[in-house]
Formats: structure tokens, C-alpha cells, sequence
């Protein structure tokens, strides 16, 4: 308790700290809520690989690091290995149960994406010609 | 003491004021703001999407600085020109109900006479095309290039690239 010289609690400068602590913890909530979103990473890593697919060439290996999503996966309850999929020239990425984000690419090569097992953190993408 | 909006038993000063609780209100709104300019729009990647189609058709006709043979003075390379530049305009299911969100275009000429060739080559919606005399942030990205090309008998050519990339719904 806080008290003053006399020794009686300060009701007032409680209830301060108190809403002071709430109004920052919510502030803290928000901006990692918005910052770490699911869909925010879907949309981002969905046209950061259509855009590497569009400027690959056949014969290239990619490994993507994706360790953000893959854990947000892992807490989702998702299956790590198929985050990423390529449906014909549409990337689409699954981080949650409800939804995922699509985005297509224009290079006509064939795409192979896979999770990169020994070490789960990064998906390859394999560029081959079509 | 009019702005003191919250007393202990006695009445006496607290330090929760109006103007504390303002100052938290005015943090919170410019945070918010904040956040949600930053993270509540999608990322726009067309002006990057139109460079790379630029540049993959500059790569399709040309190869060291030299006209790629069987392009564009090639009737066949016209027809076929999305397989012979390894293109595909399809896009997601939501867009598939529009025109194309793709428009490319290439003008060859000659380059000591300015005069055009005939094999020029465009494709696509071209109703994108009128967007890339606007400037605006909805808009349809686009990129013009400008090469300069010699044929095997040394003849100097100057091509002009247009690409333009709409997908307004994904990253407007």
C-alpha cells in the first residue's frame, strides 16, 4: 500500500498506477496484435515467393526463411508443411485455421516448394523450366 | 482545482487529472493511427511486379546487348509472344471475372531513322495503357523501359517496354 507522511493509503495515486498500467497494456496488446498478425503474414510472404518466382530463372534453388510464420503456424495448430502451396501460378499461404491469402505470378516456369526438413524454419523453392 | 476528477476521502489533491487523462486519450488516438496507416492497407508491390514483367521482356528479346533471333522480326514470335516470353496473364479466381490485370507492350524502331517497325507487340487489357500518363496511388503501377538493340547484320534497333499491372483489389 501507498501511504503518505501520516500513513493513510493513497486511494488516488492507486488507482493512477492502476490506470496507467491498463491503459499501457492494452496500447502494448494492440500493437503487437496488429503487427504480429496472422493475415499480415500470409499477405506478405504470399507476394514476397510470387515475386521471387517472377524473377527466377529455371535452374535456381530459393530458400525463404520463414521462421515468423512457421511459428505462427505451430500455435495455430497448423501444418507446417503445407503453409505454403502452389496452386498453377497462384502462390497461397495458410497460417490459420479460417482463411489464407493467395497472390499469382506471371513467370510461366514450373515451381516446386517444399518445407526444408532439417531444419524447419525454411521453405526451398525449387525453379525448373516448364 | 476544477480539473481534478477524482478525490480521496478528504477531498485532498489526487494527480489524475483532465489533462492527464487528455494526454493519454491524444498518445492512444496518435499510436492507433499510427498502427493502423502503417499495417491497414495492403503492401503494393505492382510498381516492383511491372518492373520484373519489364525486365523479363527485355531478357525474352534480347541477349547480350544483341536482338534475340526468331523475335521481333519474327512473325510466329508475335502470335505466340506470352509461351516464347514464358508468361501466364492468369491471375486468382477473384480477379478472373475482369479484363486482365495485365497490359505489356513492345514498340521497336529504328534507331538512326526513328522510324517504327512493323512488329509491334501488345498484350493483355489494354485498356491499363491510359493509366500510365496519371499519377495516383490507386491507380494501375506501370513501367516503360527503353533498350537498345543491334541484329546479327548490325542493324541498331531501339525498343520501348511497357508494363502495366493493375491488381488494384490486392494491393489498394
Amino acid at each position: 500500500m501507498i501511504r503518505d507522511k501520516k500513513g493513510d493509503v493513497l486511494v488516488g495515486e492507486v488507482i493512477f498506477l492502476v490506470l496507467n498500467l491498463v491503459f499501457l497494456s492494452i496500447l502494448i496488446i494492440f500493437v503487437i496484435s496488429k503487427t504480429n498478425d496472422s493475415a499480415l503474414l500470409e499477405e506478405k510472404y504470399a507476394k514476397q515467393i510470387a515475386l521471387i518466382i517472377d524473377s527466377a530463372k529455371p535452374g535456381m534453388i530459393i530458400h525463404i526463411n520463414m521462421e515468423d510464420a512457421i511459428k505462427k503456424a505451430q500455435g495455430e495448430k497448423q501444418d507446417i508443411a503445407d503453409i505454403v502451396r502452389k496452386n498453377d501460378n497462384v502462390i497461397t499461404i495458410k497460417l490459420k485455421e479460417k482463411g489464407d491469402y493467395s497472390y499469382s505470378f506471371f513467370n510461366d516456369v514450373g515451381v516446386n516448394v517444399y518445407l526444408d526438413t532439417e531444419n524447419n524454419k525454411e521453405y526451398v523453392i525449387v525453379i525448373t523450366e516448364k | 482545482m476544477k480539473n481534478k476528477i477524482i478525490f480521496d476521502k478528504e477531498g485532498s489533491e489526487t494527480t489524475i487529472t483532465i489533462y492527464w487523462f487528455a494526454i493519454l486519450i491524444i498518445v492512444a488516438v496518435a499510436i492507433v493511427y499510427m498502427i493502423s496507416s502503417a499495417y491497414g492497407k495492403p503492401y503494393d508491390v505492382r510498381g516492383i511486379e511491372a518492373d520484373i514483367l519489364a525486365n523479363n521482356i527485355a531478357d525474352c528479346i534480347s541477349e547480350g546487348g544483341y536482338l534475340r533471333e526468331g523475335t521481333l522480326t519474327d512473325s510466329s514470335f508475335k502470335a505466340n509472344f506470352l509461351k516464347q516470353c514464358k508468361l501466364n496473364f492468369k491471375v486468382e479466381e477473384s480477379f478472373a471475372k475482369g479484363n486482365g490485370e495485365y497490359y505489356v507492350e513492345v514498340i521497336a524502331y529504328d534507331f538512326d531513322t526513328n522510324k517504327r517497325t512493323n512488329s509491334d507487340i501488345s498484350y493483355g487489357n489494354p485498356a491499363l495503357r491510359q493509366y500510365c500518363e496519371l499519377k495516383g496511388k490507386t491507380l494501375p503501377a506501370c513501367t516503360q523501359k527503353n533498350i537498345y538493340l543491334l541484329d546479327s547484320q548490325q542493324n541498331k534497333y531501339g525498343v520501348t517496354i511497357v508494363a502495366v499491372v493493375n491488381k488494384a483489389d490486392k494491393n489498394v
